[in-house]
């Protein structure tokens, strides 16, 4: 009995900790936007969008059997709003026709490019250019995961600043603007990292966004939901305690020599994009190297990625995220509780490892536990009942307030009947869907330490060659 | 109190903090689409009336009469159209802003405790065009927080106010490539009017490396022909930073085969720096620097690609004693990084497949 009472109070603090530093971030978090958003000037990205001294920008979009999506995702990225940039697509291996395809849809020729060769990859096939679009250009290469198809990408890229993004990934026209933006104002900026969204309910015709909507499934509005929390204040808040150590690679903007001189992404990662910021927050934040470099957060750079709407897919995708977390955590563990890293190590590294990477595995115990106890007779059914309830509305609280912070910017729902289905999705979170999030969190922690260390099976894509209206 | 109670009234008081958070964003969303559909339907009135005047079919007084209803709404408008419209227009709108209300309270908010307010009128005052606003906005320069003075220098060259230069160069007397750019560019902002004072720091013996690094970058953009007996000076310089904006603006305002100037910037072939040999490169292609075409095979196996690309393209950009040492290169340069970008900007111009044609 006091082993389980003992273990009730762990729990239960790990809870009040867990949300104090919750209800912190979000209270840093609304600040932030609240700041950032007073701070834009009337003609600031106008500015940005015509003037010749922006610095030009690299877009690199590394892809594996993305045929579906991959000619939508660069129509898109080929009418952004920036006035110097080129876009680099790598096939790396793929066997679905990518290459075909590309070569159909932009008429590619082979060329000659020889870039930096600062970091080793597998071998390059072919490098192609399109006399259509001239700041198009295509490699093709030999499978070696996403890392290290971006690696060699960089080789050839020519601009000071890389944007990565995935091949499902579609940009708002100004996304570009608003993440050079910080470049401009603080020469110290390293790194910017924007909002991922979901993609699925928007309408897109060619690759570009013509109505914005929420997903069909209660699925997918849940992670709307929670890409909101994440994002809307969470990273923001993060980033403010100098602790954002996970970036997605959905969407970054970084300066390329920085990139190069940390050997880019790990090609044996799980989840390259948390390993490598976790990697450049080290080097960022490392006191002996005595930088004045940082990472930023914009809040208004908008992408959108396709999310899982089947369970199946979702289960694998957020059983990868959790492998990759633990890897990239214990690759990195010389920053846990290291004064060296300052704020980085003495909180964000253990912020992330206790309630990121041990959450799931704590919430699991906390309910079976919450069972033995009813069985034991330690509690009652209403004391029970009690705690579930609170662990709800909490969750509920934290959700509101993300919509809120989205409500207040720009980022707002479109429309009433869409705003109403996400304050549903909000009651409903809790009541199924989390615990399945838990648990496939739980099983990749397993697998993880079983050794398990695949990329899992690839997600099925909602064909972006049709137009919305055939779908 | 015990732990069930703590958890009890936690749980009530967070049901009722959700509730009050919904109810929040609903009431958000009900203003914000009211002030949303107020805002285009002004715009929608004042729009085609302002379009009307700048085509000289109405008076000004009618746009007036309207935007005085909706004076921010209006300064806002006027400020978007602003941008858009050339000298010409800018100018039609002068008379509607300083008949306007507006000034007043954009100086009043150069005095505010919140730095966003000061930026926002710093910035709005450049608009307004009022020359009353110069004093304010010298002031402003010296403001704590940079982007103020960005914003004020802004202004004060849209005002087109020529003794500004001095005190934007002292007050954004700032490091590094990005800012020194953005001030460079404001400076542009008052075109031909800023080239005596840019000559005058060029020349100095007082001024600041940041501010001899900007002056220098200026004199590049506006082509100040003028500047080069400075400029050249400076290739001396002590600053790695001076020496780069030196070097790049040589190579847009001095004569085309200067054998002077392309000696000077060809003597900073073997800098330390990659970036000076980069922009040693550049400047050597755009002066037709035939005599320096040894140098820039040299340049073709440096360890940086943008320096081996800079001097392909220089070799290029000579013409055809640089294309046909770029075209030996393919097949005899020593270095296999010479030989593929040899190759790389051959192909880029459409000469590659010839010179493969001649060399079978």
């Amino acid at each position: 009995m006091t082993i389980i009472r003992i273990l009730l109070w762990v729990i239960l603090c790990y809870y009040i900790a867990l949300h104090a530093i919750y209800l912190l971030l979000l209270l840093l978090g609304a600040l932030q936007v609240r700041r950032y958003q007073r701070a834009i000037t009337f003609a600031e990205f106008k500015t940005i969008a015509e003037s010749h001294l922006t610095m030009p920008v690299t877009l690199v979009i590394p892809c594996y059997n993305e045929a579906m999506v991959i000619c939508a995702t660069i129509r898109n990225i080929l009418r952004i709003n920036y006035p110097q940039y080129e876009v680099i697509v790598v096939s790396d291996g793929s066997t679905d026709g990518t290459i075909d395809l590309l070569s159909k849809s932009f008429n590619l020729r082979p060329i000659e490019r020889f870039g930096s060769r600062q970091i080793t990859t597998r071998e390059i096939l072919g490098i192609y250019d399109s006399p259509d679009f001239p700041n198009l250009v295509v490699m093709e290469k030999v499978n070696g995961r996403r890392a290290d198809a971006i690696n060699a990408a960089v080789s050839i890229a020519k601009y000071p600043l890389l944007c990565v993004i995935d091949a499902d990934c579609l940009l708002e026209k100004d996304a570009l603007l608003h993440m050079a933006r910080p470049f401009l104002r603080d020469s110290h900026v390293a790194a910017v990292a924007g909002v991922v969204r979901p993609s699925n309910g928007l309408g897109v015709v060619d690759g570009e966004i013509i109505s914005k909507g929420f997903p069909r499934s209660l699925l997918g509005m849940n992670q709307e939901i929670e890409y909101a929390r994440s994002f809307q204040w969470a990273r923001i808040g993060l980033s403010r305690l100098r602790s954002m150590l996970c970036i997605s690679g959905a969407l970054i903007l970084i300066k390329k020599q920085l990139f190069e001189k940390l050997g880019g992404p790990w090609p044996d990662a799980i989840t390259d994009d948390i390993e490598f910021t976790m990697r450049l927050n080290r080097h960022l934040h490392d006191k002996r190297l005595k930088g004045h470099e940082k990472l930023v957060y914009a809040p208004d750079a908008v992408c959108y990625t396709e999310i899982p709407e089947k369970l199946r897919q979702y289960a694998s995708q957020r059983n990868r995220w959790q492998r990759g977390t633990m890897q990239a955590i214990i690759r990195n563990r010389g920053m846990l509780f290291n004064p060296r890293y300052g704020m980085t190590g003495l909180f964000g590294m253990p912020f992330f490892l206790i309630f990121e990477g041990l959450a799931a595995i704590v919430e699991i115990s906390a309910w079976i536990l919450m069972v033995v106890c009813l069985i034991l007779g330690v509690a009652s059914g209403f004391e029970i009942l009690l705690m579930i309830y609170l662990a709800y509305i909490l969750g509920v609280f934290l959700s509101m307030a993300a919509v809120l912070i989205t409500e207040s910017g720009r980022l707002r729902s479109a429309s009433w009947p869409e705003f109403w289905r996400l304050i549903l999705a909000i009651f409903t979170d809790n009541l199924g869907f989390h615990q399945f999030h838990l648990v496939t969190r739980v099983v990749g922690t397993i697998e993880y330490l079983f050794g398990r260390r695949d990329l899992g099976s690839a997600m099925d894509r909602i064909d972006q060659n049709k137009s919305i209206y055939d779908q | 109190m015990n732990l069930l109670s703590i958890i009890l009234w936690t749980s009530v008081a967070l049901t009722l903090l959700s509730v009050f958070i919904l109810i929040m964003t609903i009431l958000l969303r009900v203003f914000t689409d009211r002030r949303l559909a107020q805002d285009a339907d002004f715009m929608n009135r004042v729009r085609p009336e302002l379009r009307a005047y700048l085509l000289g079919k109405t008076s000004g007084e009618a746009v007036m009469a309207i935007l005085r209803k909706e004076p921010h709404g209006g300064l806002r408008l006027l400020m978007e159209e602003s941008e858009s419209l050339d000298a010409g227009g800018r100018e039609m709108l002068e008379p509607l802003l300083k008949a306007l209300p507006y000034g007043k309270e954009e100086l009043s908010h150069l005095q505010s405790r919140h730095w966003e307010k000061r930026l926002r009128g710093a910035e709005a005052l450049g608009y307004i065009g009022d020359e009353r606003a110069v004093p304010a906005l010298m002031k402003a320069l010296q403001d704590d927080v940079l982007v103020v003075r960005f914003a004020a220098a802004e202004s004060l060259a849209r005002l087109g106010h020529q003794d500004a230069v001095d005190p934007i160069l002292q007050s954004l007397d700032v490091a590094g490539d990005v800012s020194q750019r953005r001030v460079a560019e404001i400076i542009m902002i008052l075109g031909a009017r800023s080239t005596e004072p840019i000559l005058s720091i060029l020349q100095s013996s007082v001024a600041s490396e940041n501010s001899l690094g900007i002056a220098a970058r200026v004199a590049g953009l506006l082509k100040l022909h003028r500047a080069c007996p400075a400029l050249k000076k400076l290739l001396l310089h002590q600053s790695q930073n001076v020496r780069l904006s030196a070097i790049r603006s040589l190579g847009s305002v001095a004569t085309h085969g200067d054998m002077e100037v392309i000696k000077a910037i060809s003597s900073l072939g073997d800098d330390s720096s990659w970036e000076v040999r980069c922009n040693v490169m550049s400047a050597l292609g755009k002066l037709g620097a035939k005599q320096e075409i040894p140098l820039l095979l040299k340049g073709l196996s440096d360890p940086q690609w943008w320096v081996r690309h800079n001097a392909a393209e220089a070799l290029y950009e000579i013409g055809e004693p640089g294309i046909l040492a770029l075209r030996k290169s393919v097949a005899e340069h020593v270095d296999e990084y010479g030989r593929d970008i040899s190759r790389q900007i051959l192909q880029q111009h459409g000469l590659l497949q010839k010179t493969m044609e001649a060399q079978s």
